[in-house]
């Protein structure tokens, strides 16, 4: 990849003015309305999450916590 | 991706308050340790192969149709944000952004949570200026700006014994303090100030919204896609910033002009972790 190569091609930048390579007809690309799900509000129970982490260990959240909490964290791919 | 690498690097300090940190997605195991190998992952990277938590949860990703990315698992992502809970699993705090690529940083959702303002770190870039009235001190909570995650500039104002400046809400003769950033390729918003003291002048029958001593100001502040282009590498290092006070400084006898102070500050710009998707459309730009 060169140093500072810049392509300015229409229909690359969104609506947010965010930048990115990949084509807006991708479906990486689409961004929700504003009132998109957000889950379980303030002061709700976190539900439930007993998934394999990266090393095939079966990790129960609720039994993995800090003293004082946890931080979750749902991103959209370490891959992509 | 570069989340996660922010996160590792915040960590320690995440976990020295409590805390321990989980990320979700619909990766498979291989990718997961793969990718936890190259950039030195030491929290739990959760694999959620079927969507079955992010169903649970409700924020699976309904823009993506089931036979769409089928190689990068497209369908089945989350919409991304993060959740706080503490000792006994109740979300005590939540972060989620319309943009994809929008969140808060590590540090700065942390320090939301803690209610605590981000000290001083001597990796973090800062500058400051030394009026007679009134010294400015600003620097930013992470060591990097990064592409839509809003860290904060932390503004410092000293001012001087015997004096005070004017807050919001003061009548209309005195000018109240206000911080203003600007630069190319960096997005701010809205400070949030302290409580201010009241000065009580009885002869005019008035309390009015003062600052004494010392003031400490947090502004949201982003880098853009102005600056830092996914898949294009960075053609700068840093972004120069300006912040600007405006303030009215008096004592009990007199009052001084209106005046404007101002700071540059030098923010480096963190190199953003290129996802392979992402080469595979530079390369057919190119």
């Amino acid at each position: 990849m060169r140093r500072g190569h810049v392509t300015d091609k229409a229909g690359y930048y969104d609506e947010f003015g965010f930048y990115s390579p990949m084509p807006m007809d991708r479906a990486a690309r689409r961004e929700p309305d504003a009132d998109f799900p957000t889950g379980p509000d303030i002061g709700a129970a976190l539900p439930n999450i007993r998934l394999p982490n990266q090393h095939g260990e079966i990790i129960d959240v609720a039994q993995h916590r800090g003293r004082k909490g946890a931080i979750v964290v749902f991103h959209r791919s370490a891959y992509w | 991706m570069t989340q996660l690498v922010q996160l590792q690097q915040t960590l320690q300090k995440v976990r020295d308050e409590g805390y321990e940190v989980f990320a979700i997605s619909n990766d498979t195991v291989e990718r997961l340790v793969e990718f936890s190998d190259r950039h030195g992952i030491e929290f739990s990277l959760l694999s959620d192969e079927d969507s079955a938590v992010i169903r649970s949860f409700g924020i699976l990703n309904t823009l993506v149709k089931p036979d769409e990315g089928k190689h990068m698992r497209w369908y089945g992502i989350p919409y991304p944000g993060t959740y706080v809970t503490d000792a006994n699993g109740i979300v005590i705090d939540k972060d989620f952004h319309q943009h994809h690529a929008r969140r808060l940083s590590g540090q700065a959702l942390l320090h939301r949570v803690l209610g605590t303002v981000p000290d001083q770190t001597a990796e973090a870039p800062s500058a400051t200026f030394e009026g007679d009235e009134v010294e400015l001190t600003a620097y930013l909570a992470d060591p990097a700006l990064s592409l839509e995650v809003i860290t904060s500039l932390v503004c410092r104002l000293r001012v001087a014994p015997g004096l005070h400046i004017y807050a919001a809400g003061a009548p209309e003769a005195f000018t109240p303090v206000s911080l203003s950033l600007s630069g190319e390729g960096v997005r701010s918003g809205e400070p949030t100030w302290p409580n201010p003291g009241v000065l009580r002048m009885a002869n005019l029958e008035m309390s009015i919204p003062v600052y004494e001593q010392d003031v400490t100001v947090t502004v949201p502040i982003t880098a853009t896609s102005e600056i830092m282009r996914l898949g294009h590498g960075l053609d700068r290092e840093s972004v120069e910033i300006t912040v600007a006070c405006r303030y009215q400084a008096c004592n009990d006898v007199a009052c001084g002009l209106p005046t404007t102070i101002e700071t540059k500050l030098v923010l480096p710009l963190q190199t953003l972790v290129e996802p392979e998707g992402i080469k595979m459309y530079v390369e057919r730009l190119e």
